[in-house]
């Protein structure tokens, strides 16, 4: 028995599309107590959605080092 | 789910093998089998729908350019098109939903894709075109990333895969930085320059001891026990700078100096300050009213803003626009435009103005604004200036009034400003040549001096300090990310499993049908890695007790390495390529024996029915199968018989008829070729109507069949059955025998006893009416019909096709002399 072919589009495949999987990633990533919310909160923001921009690396790399000098300065710092 | 792409036609013009135009028609059936010996134009086909789709406009095997291996594009037209003027050109006809869609390709020149070939491009998840000789790479070649790659990509899953590659490589530089200690080299650097190089690497002690002897030197019972700010010597040391500046009238002199460079501040060609910052305001403002101007003219008819905003949304790109005006009811064509794409243009350029003339709007108001927070600026420090000045500065003072006046009502005489401009200039040349004098006489050992180090030493402790906990604190980032880039990766990877797992059982249901017990099931994995976002996809058997979980590659043989590969990008076409449902394979059954050609045949015939399959092989034995085990329903069948250098391929279809040969005559030309094709077609098709079994034919002959082997064939059947052929009066009918014995297989040479000898025209007619009085023997005894079907279990002999006859064959004895008569005209 061979299972007949399976359209791509969701609902009709039974599947969830890559987006819905990523966008509920991202969700999941920057709502977790347990995790650094701020480096979450960057990586939801700029890598795991659906729609990513092309300098998006950069800009992710930007935020995180942004984040440590600002958590390296003694008057300031993100949460954990 | 919309509605798919379907081929409808197919036309190659000028292109690799085709020279003449040559159309493939699928409108009545959607599938297409081609045999054709090696050589004869049949990859052409895919060649061509190749090259339809692909983006740069060629083959994958010529590449673009005439480089290294590569033939480049000056390959894809075929050599005597430009010759001929024949337009190299590769053009298609899709239906979807009932509409047909073209598009035409050049080979040469310009080979822009047509709108329907990119339209079908982008919704091709997988490759449909399947080559046998490429099909083992993706089992022996690929590596698991590569592979891991592709099927993510086929399954629709490229996104995963590229947030993968992209949290790879952020890692990799978060990393990087986490090591990078350039901004602490830059704090050594700076504490070389200022030490004269005593001091080369941040170390406290020695910083110190640097800060405490130009300290001593000024007061010997001062003595830091850190560059600290908290240090009680720092306050100490500030307050006795402050007192020495005070005493020597440095004070003054520096708050004057800081007024005046309020105002101006000019080093080499750089200007700051308040003045600076005005004028470039006015600039700007300038500038922008000019602008305002312009756009406001070419916006002055932008009355009905709203009503072209309306019209956009019933004229926009994509949306089917009205045929008439929806206000006036007047006929589109009939408006000043003259057509929708008129309208478009016309609503486009306006509301473009609209918003140009917008923007030139709001910078105008923004520079209006700049400049009285400019001006105030300047007023304020104007204010501030004139208040330290002493009567000695009555000319600066009174300057610096008029020019203050004339800021205040926007209207700056060019006298009055460069007035006002030299005086501060000489006031601020002055001020700092005192300052100069006074530092000089204090010496080099002076409080303030100390205090600067001091201070110095102190913001650049705080810059390591700063450096080292930034260092710090990127590792720990790298680490949390580390942990959370695991995290995602484990969910992709639960994610891809779970489709991979859609595609795992079809694949293996269609390798077991093609090598049936022999078939091991095979497992789509994705292993465990040690990287958290370094995926790989792994093809894994259980060989054997003591080889599982092994590499198919090295285990499995030929054949099955084949048929998994094949059965992998035909599951995955089906599964994926929904929206363009077409499978086209070229040469895809080399390595298969007998059975598993048979067994193809039937997975075709009785799983792929919702495909459409454009397929090219040189197996003939395949493309009977094919035949029998598919049928006519949905399929047509062609075969390329040679090669011409003037057309191309020319197909059996193209049947030579005796009316062609007779013409070939009437012209004076020789018919030795068409003969033979006229030979080859009935002989072929005598064999396949009789069920005549050919001889195994010899590993050099594999892939075709010579006219004396179906003679040999069909003499035998005919023999083994008593079936004699009668004689025929006025022809020597040995039309068997010459094939059997090998006398006419030269072209031109027909009726010679001599094989290499030089044919005539006379010597075609005589074997031509021997052909055709042989081939007029073969009719139905009972009601004269020329159609035969195999014979059924029991009966020996063929059966006329006929429904309501079916009268077993056999030869009639007493032959008409008019046949032999008509033959021989």
């Amino acid at each position: 028995m061979i299972i007949e072919a399976k359209p791509k589009e969701e609902g009709e495949s039974g599947r969830r599309s890559p987006e819905a999987f990523l966008n509920n990633l991202g969700a999941v990533l920057a709502s977790d107590p347990a995790r650094d919310r701020d480096l979450a909160a960057i990586l939801a923001d700029t890598l795991v959605k659906s729609e990513v921009a092309d300098d998006a690396v950069d800009a992710a790399f930007e935020a995180i080092v942004d984040l440590a000098a600002r958590r390296a300065r003694p008057t300031e710092g993100g949460s954990v | 789910m919309t509605d798919p792409y379907v081929l409808n036609s197919l036309t190659v013009s000028g292109f690799r093998a085709y020279l003449q135009p040559k159309t493939f028609d699928f409108s009545g059936k959607k599938s297409l089998a081609i045999f054709a010996p090696n050589g004869k134009g049949k990859s052409s086909l895919v060649d061509a729908l190749e090259f339809m789709f692909s983006d740069e406009g060629t083959l994958e095997r010529i590449g673009i350019r005439t480089i290294n291996n590569n033939a480049g594009v000056v390959a894809l037209p075929h050599n005597l098109a430009e010759d001929l003027d024949i337009e190299s050109s590769v053009s298609v006809t899709f239906s979807k939903a009932n509409a047909l869609h073209s598009g035409k390709r050049l080979a040469s020149g310009n080979r822009a894709r047509p709108d329907v070939a990119t339209d079908i491009k982008s919704r091709l998840v997988v490759d449909p075109i399947i080559r046998g000789y490429g099909l083992r790479q993706f089992v022996e070649k690929r590596t698991a990333e590569e592979r891991y790659e592709d099927v993510a990509r086929w399954l629709d899953l490229g996104v995963l895969v590229d947030l993968q590659t992209k949290l790879r490589e952020l890692r990799r530089k978060v990393k990087a930085a986490s090591e990078d200690k350039t901004e602490q080299r830059q704090v050594d650097t700076q504490l070389a320059r200022r030490t004269g190089q005593s001091i080369k690497v941040w170390d406290d002690a020695k910083v110190l001891a640097h800060v405490n002897a130009m300290v001593a030197a000024l007061d010997q019972k001062l003595s830091l026990s850190a560059i600290s700010p908290n240090d009680p010597v720092v306050a100490t040391l500030k307050a006795r700078a402050d007192e020495e500046a005070a005493k020597v009238g440095l004070v003054a002199l520096r708050q004057r100096q800081n007024a005046a460079h309020a105002l101006l501040k000019e080093d080499g060609d750089k200007s700051v300050g308040a003045i600076p910052a005005l004028e470039s305001a006015v600039l700007t403002l300038s500038s922008a009213a000019a602008r305002e101007t312009t756009e406001r003219a070419a916006a002055a008819n932008a009355v009905f803003k709203q009503v072209w905003e309306s019209a956009q949304t019933l004229f926009g790109e994509g949306v089917e626009a009205p045929s008439e005006c929806p206000v006036c009811a007047t006929p589109i064509e009939r408006t000043e435009a003259g057509s929708v794409e008129g309208i478009r243009n016309h609503l486009s350029t306006h509301l473009k103005e609209l918003t140009e003339y917008a923007s030139a709007k709001k910078a105008l108001d923004t520079a209006t604004t700049a400049l009285g927070q400019r001006k105030l600026a300047v007023t304020n420090a104007l204010t501030v200036l004139t208040g330290l000045l002493s009567d000695a500065d009555a000319e600066l003072t009174s300057a610096s009034a008029a020019y203050s006046s004339a800021v205040v009502q926007t209207s700056v005489d060019v006298e009055v400003a460069d007035r006002f401009m030299s005086l501060l200039r000489i006031y601020q040349a002055s001020i700092a040549g005192e300052i100069e004098r006074l530092e000089k006489g204090q010496g080099e050992s002076t409080y303030a001096k100390a205090n600067a180090t001091l201070q110095w030493a102190i913001e650049l402790k705080g810059d390591l300090e700063t450096a080292r906990r930034k260092q710090t604190e990127l590792k720990n980032l790298h680490g949390q990310l580390q942990s959370q880039c695991q995290f995602i990766g484990g969910q992709i990877r639960t994610e891809v499993q779970s489709v991979l797992d859609t595609l795992e059982i079809p694949m293996n249901d269609i390798y077991k049908r093609i090598q049936r017990e022999q078939a091991i099931a095979i497992r789509l994995e994705l292993p465990p890695d040690e990287d958290a976002n370094q995926q790989r996809l792994n093809l894994i058997v259980n060989f054997a007790k003591n080889r599982e979980g092994v590499q198919p590659a090295g285990y499995l043989s030929d054949s099955q390495i084949h048929s998994l590969a094949l059965a992998l990008r035909l599951a995955a076409i089906r599964l994926c390529n929904a929206e363009v449902p077409i499978a086209i394979l070229d040469d895809i059954v080399t390595s298969y024996d007998a059975d598993h050609r048979l067994a193809f045949s039937a997975l075709i015939a009785e799983e792929f029915g919702g495909l459409q399959f454009v397929l090219v092989t040189h197996d003939e034995r395949f493309f009977l199968y094919l035949k029998d085990r598919v049928g006519d329903q949905g399929w047509h069948y062609a075969r390329i018989l040679r090669i011409e250098p003037g057309h191309g391929p020319r197909f059996a279809d193209e049947r030579v008829s005796d009316e062609m040969i007779e013409k070939r005559w009437r012209d004076g030309e020789s018919a030795a070729n068409d003969m033979r094709q006229a030979e080859e077609e009935w002989l072929l098709g005598i064999c396949r109507e009789f069920g005549v079994d050919v001889r195994i034919r010899t590993v050099e002959k594999a892939y075709s069949y010579e006219r004396s082997e179906l003679a040999s064939a069909l003499a035998a059947f005919l023999s083994d059955r008593k079936l004699v052929p009668p004689q025929v009066e006025g022809v020597s009918n040995r039309f068997l025998k010459s094939l059997q014995s090998g006398v006419v297989e030269n072209f031109g040479s027909h009726f010679q006893d001599a094989q290499y000898g030089a044919g005539s025209i006379g010597d075609e007619k005589a074997r031509w009416a021997e052909f055709v009085a042989f081939r007029d023997l073969f009719v139905c005894p009972a009601c004269g019909r020329r159609r035969f079907k195999r014979p059924n279990v029991g009966v020996s002999r063929p059966l006329c096709a006929a429904e309501n006859c079916e009268t077993p064959f056999s030869f009639r004895q007493r032959i008409q002399a008019g046949a032999a008569d008509r033959a021989t005209q």
